[in-house]
């Protein structure tokens, strides 16, 4: 079900298989610092995109851009076919929006925020509120500055979701969020991408978009690393290999093969880090009769590793990723 | 519509702007109460008055002290009041947006299908109300106390001296958008603020000791609103005009800053 709940153009376009977020050379400057430069790339109807970086890299910056907290110094971006700039108040009816440091009236209750908020957005939305506060298990009752940074974190959530919006722009939605509640809000998600919903969320840690997101763009220092299918660019990056061996074997040849680096051993276990293919390295692990292989997923700071050390940022990237 | 703003800007503050309310009616009730000693004395009061020196005389207006209209000029609408609703505005005003931005809570209300100008306009209209809900509490407040004290001074102009001092603390609550607006913090918003209220003030009192500052008093909001003694001689639609039409002017300023503001995390 897509829900429009303002007026101007619709759900046309993304039948059309145009991008619902489109971002093009987008940039901000605070007076002469620097904000974000040139971040190029596009988020699709049904897409879970994933905005990856350290702190302070620029995502939260290119994100209240696309809400119009920010005001753009160049560049552009589209939300729903809308350039952001120039937009008026009612695109934002389809788009969905938790901030990264969520600040909330901590003199309401949680029942009397959200009915504020949908007051404010035109629409009575009691229904979906009741759903999505009972999925999160989340209290409506208790007054905001009695919840705690999770459960405030919660109504953060159902306020972006309570109005199926087309879009949802989350900025490191999962902060605070006990796992339990994580996977629901991951169901959260999954239903609304099947929706045809477009989302865009960040994290520092990889591992949070992990299994969410196809498609990944890494920021850091303001300027767009990669963008990339999440598969390969953890394929490309650097990962830690632990092997044991039935007896104590040399380290040595180890270190000729291809991609392989830091190769360490303790008794007969063998540990090294590999970037590409794993292929040759368990070739020469299974002649040496190995007995297990543990693969440690790469984290973020590795895989930045891989990209900023491989020298490689624009290889293998198909054409139509390629950053301008 | 944005009614939903507009009572949530009151029930926010509903406890503040009780206890403003209450601290109108208070002095206001207090300088009534004393005010039938000070007029059986009003010979012994007025030979006080004579001895003190003129320019004390001059600065607190006291001319005419003893008779009903002047003793409440004097004691309620040439400081007190005035003040009191410079306050309220100028703190109204830069929390408007500033407090938001600040808190952090703009983030979400911003990212709502609503213009920023209709959000900062909801809030100007709320501080124009709190205004003239204060105004007509005082009013109501002088216009029982008078009665019941003997002073005559009729309800219009008991009105136009409050209503005065509202208008007043309109232009000054339009300040406070503005700072609020440009700078995005409440607390240098709400000094700046009542700092150019305080600065009007000494230079409106100073005025009749100083040639300086009276060159400047034709232009000090202070001398509109209570120059011409709107107590005595009720509203000039001249100077409602200037203090209506220089706080519309700030105001609309302070739309256009903060439509193109960046709003700071």
């Amino acid at each position: 079900m897509t829900v429009n709940g303002g007026d101007g153009p619709s759900v046309g376009e993304a039948a059309a298989g145009r991008p619902s977020i489109s971002l093009t050379g987008l940039t901000k400057y605070y007076g002469r610092d620097l904000g974000v430069e040139d971040l190029t790339f596009d988020v699709m109807p049904g897409e879970v995109f994933g905005f990856l970086g350290p702190n302070g890299a620029g995502k939260t910056t290119a994100m209240r851009m696309l809400v119009g907290l920010l005001r753009i110094t160049r560049g552009s971006a589209t939300v729903l076919g809308t350039d952001v700039a120039t937009a008026p108040a009612s695109l934002r009816h389809r788009i969905g929006y938790l901030p990264g440091a969520l600040t909330l009236y901590g003199n309401l209750t949680g029942a009397e925020y959200l009915r504020f908020l949908a007051r404010m957005r035109g629409r009575a939305m009691n229904q979906r509120i009741g759903e999505l506060s009972e999925r999160l298990n989340l209290d409506l009752t208790r007054h905001i500055h009695d919840l705690s940074k999770g459960n405030q974190q919660k109504l953060g959530v159902v306020q972006a979701f309570m109005h199926s919006p087309e879009v949802l722009i989350l900025d490191e939605p999962t902060a605070g969020l006990d796992p339990i509640v994580q996977r629901e809000f991951e169901t959260l998600i999954d239903e609304a991408q099947q929706q045809g919903t477009a989302i865009l969320l960040s994290s520092h840690v990889l591992s949070e978009v992990d299994h969410l997101a196809g498609r990944v763009a890494i920021v850091d220092k303001g300027h767009l690393l990669v963008v990339e299918d999440i598969s390969t660019l953890k394929r490309r990056a650097l990962r830690t290999i632990d092997l044991d061996f039935p007896q104590p074997v040399a380290t040595a040849p180890f270190t000729l093969l291809d991609g392989v680096k830091d190769v360490r051993s303790r008794a007969s276990q063998v540990t090294c880090t590999v970037s590409g293919e794993e292929t040759a390295l368990l070739r020469h692990a299974v002649s040496l009769g190995v007995l297990t292989v543990r693969t440690h997923e790469p984290s973020l700071d590795q895989v930045f590793f891989s990209l900023v050390q491989g020298g490689d940022r624009h290889a293998d990237r198909p054409a139509d990723e390629i950053v301008a | 519509m944005l009614t939903a703003l507009l009572t949530k800007s009151w029930r926010d503050h509903w406890r503040g702007l009780a206890s403003w309310a209450l601290g109108l009616i208070a002095i206001a009730a207090i300088q009534l109460w004393v005010y039938p000693s000070i007029r059986e004395s009003s010979e012994g009061v007025s030979q006080m008055i004579e001895s003190f020196p003129q320019a004390m005389q001059e600065v607190f207006r006291m001319t005419d002290y003893t008779s009903g209209a002047g003793y409440l000029n004097v004691e309620l609408f040439s400081f007190m009041v005035p003040l009191i609703l410079i306050a309220v505005g100028v703190s109204w005003g830069a929390a408007a947006t500033a407090d938001e931005e600040h808190r952090g809570t703009a983030d979400i209300l911003l990212s709502l299908p609503v213009s920023r100008v209709r959000i900062i306009v909801t809030k100007m209209i709320a501080t124009a109300l709190v205004l003239l809900a204060l105004c007509l509490v005082l009013t109501a407040t002088l216009a029982i106390g008078t009665r019941l004290v003997d002073i005559d001074v009729p309800v219009t102009n008991l009105f136009a001296a409050s209503f005065s001092c509202a208008l007043l603390g309109m232009l000054y609550a339009s300040l406070g958008f503005l700072f609020g607006a440009l700078v995005g913090r409440p607390g240098i918003a709400t000094g700046a603020g009542f700092a150019l209220g305080i600065a009007a003030f000494v230079l409106y009192s100073l005025a009749p000791l100083v040639d300086t500052f009276d060159a400047v008093t034709p232009v000090n909001p202070f001398q509109w609103a209570l120059g011409d003694d709107p107590m005595s001689n009720g509203l000039a639609v001249s100077n409602v005009g200037w203090l209506a039409g220089t706080s519309v002017a700030i105001l609309a300023a302070s739309v256009l800053a903060f439509n193109r503001r960046d709003i700071s995390t």
